[in-house]
């Protein structure tokens, strides 16, 4: 198997939605262990691209490659990609009703670690994760987000991605609507709930989750490509100065395309 | 038209005879077929029939049979090869109870009792569990009080008649004064052949501040040649008691199903139906609950899966005739291929029922573009200080729903059986028992599976 050095490579990826195209040539390369972060202003298509990578059926792929470990992610169906080390921390999880979380995770763990937990064996190692992340015991009887609020769903989320432990973990916008003592414990999930080599691709607004969760590489998307890269100093840059400068020297991000690429 | 169905006279009197039937009950028999006879047959004309088209069906040639076809046995091992098969779960759990079947069982061959076990601590206070027939010849006096008379009276409808007229099946269950009894009574209804025809009349009363629950399911395998089920179902619930009755119909694809169900609830009392379907051609199911005494109550949770061709139509009637009596039917269904299903649910609210909270909700998810579900809910109120609503939706899987289970490892089919079961789980959880529970499960993956 040719890893290219590299567990994840998006090469001139160019993604459409209903017709328009809201990416236009992403390339990008992430290492094993690797914590990279995408920024950008909104309707950029951050979001757009950690849906393309996890497969979802209305994105259309109309050019470039992805490929993970070698294979080609773009062939494989999203239970596929998943099964092979990525998993999507959704912005906004669906909500699956009279699905406990429980026996949802079970089941997925199950599939992707190819294993066969028993009820008991699997609450066990459940219940190890959720009281890292501060979760309440009752919650893993609870329906799949129903009723959750926008901090449960959250770390319900990033419960997912403990249990699941995968190669490559995308956060996209984690940070949103937690409180600091939630993002605190998302944070210390992320760096200690996931084996050394995992990459982590963190994509977010703000720079404020990146104060936790340190990126080894900081990429600028702007009008649906990455247009500049760094370390953790061009965070804080962008912090500072916000994404102005950057839209004047990359042209527009493109207002009149915010509806499309709202992540949804 | 061409008749729908070949009875006549003359097997009503043989099924008088044959069963050994008192005269009180040869005299219903007559007045009963008097009554069918009498009673034109439902079309799609009638408001009540309106989504199943009775004159398709080919049931004309089904037969009852002889009331002693089968031998009685004392032992499941005895039971013929196919019977045997039916049974293979309730074999298993008889056998983890040590060959004991606590509280009662008992398992109909077609619309013969050839097996009972009841626990003879429980007949000793007066719990009787046994065949209709056997009822109505030694249990004469509790049962006349009841059997025909205001659940379901002879004359009601076309069915109900032809029931009543041809009844040679059924179970009775009596329970008396304040006994509370946890483990369920169960029956079995099994057709082990193409050509029946099946009139079951059961009766089930429980007195004061009794309470108990009854399974009862009906399987066969497919058969080449149609059959016809057409039971009638009684319950009485008196004041204070409280009834849990499970139906689970798991019929082969060659079953016409036309069965009714109706209770009446006195004060302070209550019933729960848990209603599932899997099985069956063409089956119409009524329920129909009376709250008669202030203070009753009322569930139902229902269920359905149907494929293929297959056709469901549900009636529920929550009948509110006293104060403060409260009611909640949720029924769900899924449906692939090319069935097809219709909900008819009606909330009666008397002048009398103030204070009344009732409720009634259909629910179906369409698996296929062929499919096709119906839904008829509706109020009829009559008082003014009351709580009620209905509500019905028909739709599809959700494919964001699916996307994101799938994101986490699951196949398509195993993301949509996921959604599905969580789907039926409101239904399924009122169920107490998880080996039935589990058992429904099984059915429902075979379904799906196919």
């Amino acid at each position: 198997m040719t890893t290219e050095n590299g567990l994840l490579t998006i090469k001139d990826l160019k993604v459409k939605i209903n017709d328009k195209e809201i990416l236009k040539g992403v390339n990008l390369k992430i290492g094993p262990g690797e914590v990279h972060a995408i920024m950008g202003p909104n309707g950029t298509g951050k979001s757009t691209l950690a849906y393309a990578l996890a497969g979802k059926a209305s994105y259309e792929v109309t050019s470039g490659s992805v490929t993970m470990e070698g294979e080609n992610v773009l062939d494989m169906s999203p239970d596929e990609r998943a099964r092979k080390g990525m998993f999507l921390a959704f912005q906004y999880p669906s909500e699956v009703p009279g699905v406990t979380v429980d026996n949802f995770l079970r089941v997925a763990y199950n599939t992707v670690k190819k294993k066969e937990l028993s009820i008991w064996e699997f609450r066990n190692l459940l219940k190890e994760k959720m009281e890292f992340l501060k979760i309440d015991e009752s919650f893993s009887g609870r329906y799949l987000n129903e009723g959750f609020s926008g901090g449960e769903k959250k770390r319900n989320e990033i419960l997912q991605m403990a249990v699941l432990t995968p190669k490559l973990a995308i956060l996209d916008e984690t940070d949103s609507g937690l409180d600091i003592d939630a993002l605190q414990i998302v944070a210390k999930g992320v760096n200690e709930l996931l084996p050394e080599d995992s990459s982590v691709l963190v994509i977010t607004h703000y720079q404020r989750i990146l104060r936790y969760i340190k990126p080894d590489f900081v990429h600028v998307m702007i009008n649906g490509k990455i247009v500049e890269t760094g370390g953790g100093e061009l965070a804080e840059k962008l912090e500072e100065q916000g994404y102005d400068w950057l839209k004047e020297k990359y042209g527009e991000s493109g207002k009149d395309n915010n509806n499309v690429t709202a992540n949804n | 038209m061409t008749e729908l169905l070949g009875f006549g006279r003359e097997d009503v009197d043989r099924i008088s005879n044959d069963s050994e039937s008192p005269d009180w009950i040869k005299e219903k028999r007559a007045t009963a077929w008097q009554a069918y006879e009498n009673l034109p047959m439902p079309t799609l004309r009638d408001e009540m029939w309106k989504y199943t088209d009775l004159s398709t069906l080919n049931i004309k040639n089904t037969r009852t049979t002889e009331a002693s076809k089968y031998s009685a046995v004392e032992k499941f091992e005895s039971f013929p090869e196919e019977a045997v098969k039916l049974l293979s779960d309730e074999a298993v759990q008889l056998e983890e109870n040590g060959g004991m079947c606590k509280p009662g069982l008992l398992i109909q061959h077609d619309s013969q009792v050839t097996f009972t076990d009841v626990e003879k601590e429980l007949t000793a206070k007066g719990v009787i569990f046994c065949s209709m027939s056997d009822a109505v010849r030694n249990h004469t006096d509790l049962v006349r009080k009841h059997f025909m008379e205001k659940v379901v009276p002879v004359g009601e409808d076309k069915f109900s008649s032809l029931n009543a007229a041809l009844w040679n099946g059924g179970i009775f269950l009596y329970v008396p004064k304040g006994i509370e009894i946890k483990m369920p009574f169960k029956s079995y209804i099994l057709m082990t052949d193409g050509g029946k025809a099946l009139f079951h009349h059961s009766l089930i009363v429980l007195e004061e501040g009794a309470h108990v629950t009854y399974i009862e399911q009906c399987r066969s395998e497919d058969y080449a040649t149609d059959s016809l089920n057409s039971s009638v179902a009684e319950v009485v619930v008196k004041e204070g008691a409280s009834l849990d009755y499970i139906t689970l119909q798991n019929w082969g694809n060659n079953v016409v199903d036309i069965s009714t169900r109706k209770a009446v609830v006195e004060r302070d009392a209550s019933l729960n139906w848990m209603v599932g379907t899997l099985g069956g051609k063409v089956t119409r199911s009524a329920y129909e609950t009376r709250l008669i005494g202030q203070g009753s109550s009322t569930k139902t949770r229902g269920f359905f899966l149907a494929s293929d061709r297959q056709h469901h139509d549900f009636w529920g009637l929550l009948s509110h005739e006293a104060p403060n009596t409260t009611a909640d039917l949720l029924y769900k269904g899924v449906l692939t291929g090319k069935s097809r299903s219709v909900f008819r649910g009606l909330i009666k609210i008397s002048e009398v029922a103030q204070l009344t909270d009732s409720y009634l909700t259909n629910n179906n998810i369409l698996l296929s573009d062929e499919a096709r579900a119906d839904s008829v809910p509706t109020l009829e109120i009559n008082a003014n200080d009351v709580k009620a609503s209905h509500g019905a939706t028909v739709g599809n899987l959700d494919k964001e729903e699916i996307f994101y289970l799938m994101s986490r490892g699951l196949t398509k089919s195993s993301a949509e059986k996921l959604i599905i079961y969580g789907f039926f789980r409101p239904v399924l959880k009122s169920i107490d028992s998880e080996i039935l529970r589990e058992h429904i499960y099984g059915f429902i993956d075979k379904k799906l599976g196919a």
